[in-house]
């Protein structure tokens, strides 16, 4: 019953975006419409509303917390295996001790 | 897996050469492309092609586990819905970093934008599932046919910039721009660091996950044979 309420609600949810983007009809041309190609330009960072260094200064930082985070959480579980798999012989050892005559 | 680190460190190794080198040797692009946000782009669209990986991952695990229930099938899964995950949220945060500035706005509900949040939502939803269900075999079950059904939507994001009018540019597709030979170095690059840190990352989760469900089977194995007490479960 949780599950079936889990996926419901995770349909529903899943549905809302997707209506979104389904919302726009194909286009013929779309792929045409969106091309653009990069061009090394003349950079004038002094007039830029917008600033552009601390935009990619922060993605450069979420890439290296983010990749950084995950090896750290992968590191923790192969800690964590090993303690297990340890811990499993010592009671397995010290059953073996109990019940030896 | 006294090898891991050393596997770790070659792959940080790549991917922070990979960086540095779209920092230090790619040029700044024109304006309308973002300026020096651009340079995003070394890194956005190989995070996505590890997305995709990833996916293709989960999913093969997936169909693994629902037809032959063996671990080392879920372990795969688990692994690729984990990779998927991290590099879409990458994708998802860096995205709208440089359409703050190429656009104008962080956000828009383009069609690629949106299928790619919603397929990250998918994958989120099967590893909360996966890890709620701790060892239930119904829940792992029910985990792996969500992962199959969410990679429908994985053709959906890729195909979505020819089918839908939107802001989110071609570059490197057949009917896309083109980029600058410099630009078109540092992406191969990229590409190339990423996937090695995708193997890796795959190849190591992949193990782990494994090793956790055969210490599992192992612990419920010595309880049932009477070797240690219900209290070695907990």
């Amino acid at each position: 019953m949780k599950i079936a309420a889990l996926a419901l609600t995770l349909s529903l949810t899943l549905a809302a975006p997707l209506a979104r983007a389904a919302a726009n009809p194909p286009h013929p041309d779309a792929a045409g419409q969106r091309s653009m190609a990069f061009e090394p330009g003349l950079g004038d960072a002094a007039r830029e509303r917008v600033p552009g260094g601390r935009l990619v200064a922060t993605a450069y930082g979420a890439v290296i917390v983010l990749i950084g985070a995950y090896v750290a959480f992968v590191a923790r579980k192969a800690a964590r295996v090993d303690e297990d798999l340890r811990r499993l012989e010592d009671d397995l050892a010290r059953r073996g001790g109990d019940d030896a005559p | 897996m006294r090898w891991m680190p050393a596997l770790a460190v070659i792959a940080f190794a790549a991917v922070a050469a990979a960086l540095g080198m779209a920092w230090e040797y790619a040029p700044v692009a024109q304006e309308a492309a973002g300026g020096i946000t651009q340079k995003i782009f070394y890194f956005h669209v190989p995070s996505a092609y590890v997305m995709y990986i990833g996916v293709t991952a989960c999913v093969l695990g997936s169909l693994g586990y629902l037809l032959q229930r063996r671990p080392g099938w879920d372990a795969l899964a688990q692994a690729g819905a984990e990779v998927a995950v991290v590099f879409a949220s990458i994708v998802l945060i860096t995205g709208p970093l440089w359409a703050r500035k190429a656009w104008g706005t962080y956000w828009a509900w383009d069609p690629r934008l949106t299928t790619t949040l919603l397929g990250t939502l998918i994958f989120v939803a099967y590893l909360v599932l996966h890890s709620a269900s701790g060892a239930g075999e119904a829940e792992k079950r029910f985990a792996s046919a969500l992962a199959v059904m969410g990679a429908c939507v994985m053709p959906v994001i890729h195909y979505s910039v020819q089918l839908w009018r939107g802001q989110h540019p071609t570059v490197i597709t057949s009917r896309g721009g083109g980029l600058a030979p410099a630009m078109g170095t540092t992406l191969a690059v990229s590409f190339a660091a990423f996937t090695v840190m995708a193997a890796v990352l795959l190849f190591v989760r992949t193990r782990i996950a494994l090793q956790e469900a055969r210490v599992e089977a192992l612990r419920t194995q010595a309880v049932s044979l009477g070797l240690l007490d219900d209290e070695a479960l907990s």
